[in-house]
């Protein structure tokens, strides 16, 4: 559980410092799906520690928002490849490989930690470790 | 069992899910992007509607039938006179025939046309679009709209009010639409994007509307595709209009001839460049005809400047013409003036006299423009056997030689007021460049040390890839490779090879084929990375240049490669098809003496002049190739 914990305040922290810093979004819509991502992961943290009923409910919840969040990313992602795609007449090998690289480190960055910690929280030691009273 | 049920299906639901969503997002995204090409009038149809327009225009009567097709869009009729279209006409109609009816009767009632003479009309060109289709035009989301129209294959159209605005394809490459954005500031020739506000200020005045009532209009625009054909120049017109795809007709057969005929016409348009006191008009833009003034300090490149008199000295000695003597005469000249003017010349510390070529003002002199101008002298000696320049050559050659450091790379600047050179700073190409001229100096005058100077260029630019991550990429290494070909058979070791060899390979993986992109075939043979980029001319000229000498390693090697043979004819063919002829020149004025010209991409009218140094260096090199087998010197 405090592995978790710390993992979630961890990435919480890096997403907060490469989305203020090193690419920082210039659009309302962009700068909300990354705090979202930000404040999601935190919540996953925090749901980790309050420990209980109520914080295995904000764990799962913001685990569940951080998988819909990836999906969003990767819809966003397929639409603009695919709006390229319908203008250009094609991908290019590139720009399709180009894609998918963003698409698997997306997947990495945001969806692993999320996925792994919900297929935790849902198995019962998970439940057990958060001490929910459930079996 | 029953527990299991509703876990499997969930499992298969996640995965299946969101994978639905996503591709019938993507189908979605894509049908609603997409303009499926304009479906193209055969020969027999084009005559036909060139025919009729010109009948109405004082040509003779039509005599061949308007093909009865249905049409997707308006036509519009263009008619363009040295340079300048005179009007525009936009028909509708069901059908084609129905247009050209239309847009003849509109020719005949046109101020314009009813203003000009008979000799101007017969002059004069018509150029055919018909749309053949819209679709959305993506504008206020910033990287995406900058990439929302597929360059010179894309017009837009806008409704405002109750004006439509038409802009062609050409209309956008022309007005310097495209290629609006420098993405990395590092790499300024690298330019893309659509420039917006820039397309709906030409929007606006061509609506004649004020800005304000061009904002209340609240302008809908879409984008469209056209089947776009010019008629011939006179003189021509027993021929087939010509048909033009991103705005260029089609690519000429490849052949040594042709190959030949390009070369030197793009040195004609070299030679048109050299003004009196010796400095090349830089850049002419193709459209409006302007070019840069040879008078002042910039825009300017004295690496360029070199580079292009050693390409006109270079097809010289191929070619014997002899209208090119008095240009590289004068070329030379201007680079003579130079040297004295910067004051960059005077005694080593070893006694020997050198020189170097600085820009007027300048206190600091580059070692790119030295080593070029050494690379044109020491062409001319091959060229024309004659000594006039040995003097200089020498003492030019001496302060490269000054320049190398011990493990044979060099220092690329150097302040001449202080005879210092900076050994802190690097600049691309320059020591690719160096090494040539030290190897073309060998070559001429056979002293030793510029031969061991060579070895220890060459063998520090291949060496600087000696590393893990060294073995996945390569830079500019064009001048590198020239190099190790030029100094066969005083070097012959199998590393330069294989260097090169890999250069190929590397570069070969940048080269689209013919189906590679569906809507750009025209780009086959180029090299560029994505359709979304449209790739400049100058690098199938510079890396083909390259790729003629990593062929001739391999031949002199007994190794020659076919792969890099095929990728020489594949680029070539593709720059074939970048000069300006007469078959597409009826945007140009006269005044930018643009036949011959190679510009910066098929979607940039603006020419400089290395980009035809390259392009035309590589074509009289293919001619070569073509005409006789690779034979060790």
């Amino acid at each position: 559980v405090f592995i978790y914990a710390g993992l979630d305040f961890l990435f919480a922290a890096v997403y907060a410092v490469v989305f203020t810093r090193l690419v920082p979004a210039y659009r309302l819509e962009s700068t909300l799906i990354c705090w979202a991502l930000v404040l999601a992961v935190a919540a996953m943290g925090v749901g980790m520690l309050i420990r209980g009923r109520w914080g295995w409910r904000i764990a799962v919840g913001a685990c569940g928002t951080m998988l819909a969040l990836e999906v969003l990313l990767l819809a966003l992602l397929l639409t603009a490849a695919s709006f390229l795609a319908g203008v250009y007449g094609s991908f290019g090998r590139g720009g399709a490989g180009m894609t998918a690289l963003i698409a698997l480190l997306s997947i990495e960055v945001f969806a692993l930690l999320p996925a792994l910690q919900l297929k935790f929280l849902l198995t019962r030691a998970g439940r057990r470790a958060m001490a929910t009273g459930k079996r | 069992m029953s527990d299991a049920r509703p876990s499997a299906l969930a499992v298969a639901a996640i995965w299946v899910v969101p994978s639905a969503v996503l591709l019938a997002l993507t189908a979605a995204v894509f049908s609603w992007a997409r303009i499926d090409p304009p479906e193209r009038l055969d020969e027999a149809g084009r005559t036909a509607v060139i025919a009729h327009l010109r009948a109405a225009i004082g040509g003779p009567p039509a005599t061949v039938a308007l093909p009865d097709r249905r049409a997707a869009g308006p036509m519009l009729v263009g008619l363009w006179y040295r340079g300048d279209e005179l009007t525009r006409i936009v028909a509708e109609g069901d059908t084609v025939a129905e247009q050209v009816e239309v847009a003849a009767v509109r020719l005949q009632k046109d101020p314009s046309v009813a203003a000009a003479g008979d000799r101007l009309l017969e002059v004069a060109r018509i150029k055919v679009d018909r749309i053949g289709g819209t679709g959305p035009l993506v504008r206020g989301l910033p990287l995406v709209e900058l990439f929302s129209l597929h360059p010179g294959i894309d017009g837009a159209v806008v409704e405002a009010g109750d004006r439509t605005v038409y802009l062609t394809p050409h209309d956008l490459v022309t007005e310097k639409l495209l290629t609006a954005e420098v993405p990395f500031k590092f790499v300024p020739d690298l330019r893309f994007g659509v420039d917006h506000r820039t397309m709906e200020m030409i929007a606006a005045t061509r609506a004649v509307m004020s800005p304000g009532d061009w904002r209340d209009s609240d302008p809908g625009w879409r984008r469209l595709r056209t089947d776009a054909f010019v008629e011939r120049a006179p003189g021509d017109r027993e021929r087939a209009p010509v048909p033009l795809y991103r705005g260029w007709p089609p690519r000429p057969q490849l052949s040594s001839a042709n190959l030949r005929r390009a070369a030197l016409q793009g040195a004609h348009h070299l030679v048109s460049k050299v003004s009196l006191s010796g400095r090349y008009i830089y850049e002419t833009d193709l459209a409006t005809g302007e070019g840069t003034d040879p008078r002042k300090r910039r825009p300017y490149s004295l690496p360029r400047h070199a580079g292009t008199t050693y390409f006109l000295a270079e097809i010289y000695r191929i070619t014997g013409e002899s209208f090119l003597l008095a240009a590289i005469e004068r070329a030379f000249a201007h680079l003579v003036e130079l040297v004295s003017e910067s004051g960059c010349e005077g005694t080593l510390p070893s006694g020997e006299r050198f020189a170097c070529v600085a820009d007027k003002g300048s206190r600091v002199a580059g070692l790119g423009s030295t080593a070029l101008t050494v690379v044109a002298l020491a062409e001319f000696r091959r060229a024309t056997g004659k000594d006039t320049y040995d003097d200089l050559a020498r003492r030019l050659t001496a302060w490269i030689l000054h320049m190398q450091r011990d493990d044979g790379s060099f220092a690329h600047l150097y302040n001449v007021a202080k005879n210092q050179a900076n050994q802190n700073v690097q600049m691309l190409y320059f020591s690719g460049e160096a090494a040539l001229a030290l190897a073309r100096m060998y070559q001429v005058y056979r002293e030793p040390r510029y031969l061991e100077a060579t070895e220890r260029a060459l063998d520090d630019l291949v060496a600087w890839y000696d590393f893990f991550f060294g073995g996945f990429f390569y830079g500019e290494e064009h001048w590198t490779c020239i190099a190790a070909e030029a100094i066969w058979p005083h070097l012959k070791h199998d590393r330069y090879r294989e260097f090169c060899d890999g250069y190929g390979e590397f570069l070969r993986l940048q080269q689209p084929g013919p189906s590679d992109f569906p809507d750009s075939p025209d780009l086959a043979g180029t090299y560029g990375f994505t359709p979304f980029v449209i790739p400049n001319n100058t690098p199938a000229g510079s890396r083909t240049e390259a790729m003629i000498s990593a062929y001739l390693l391999g031949a002199y090697h007994g190794k020659p490669s076919e792969p890099l043979r095929q990728q020489i004819l594949a680029a070539m063919h593709f720059t074939l098809g970048q000069q300006i002829s007469r078959r597409g020149d009826f945007w140009i004025p006269p005044r930018a003496a643009g036949l011959g010209a190679i510009p910066g991409s098929p979607v940039d009218p603006v020419v400089r002049i290395d980009y035809v140094q390259h392009v035309c260096s590589a074509m009289i090199r293919t001619a070569e190739l073509l005409e006789k087998p690779a034979a060790a010197p």
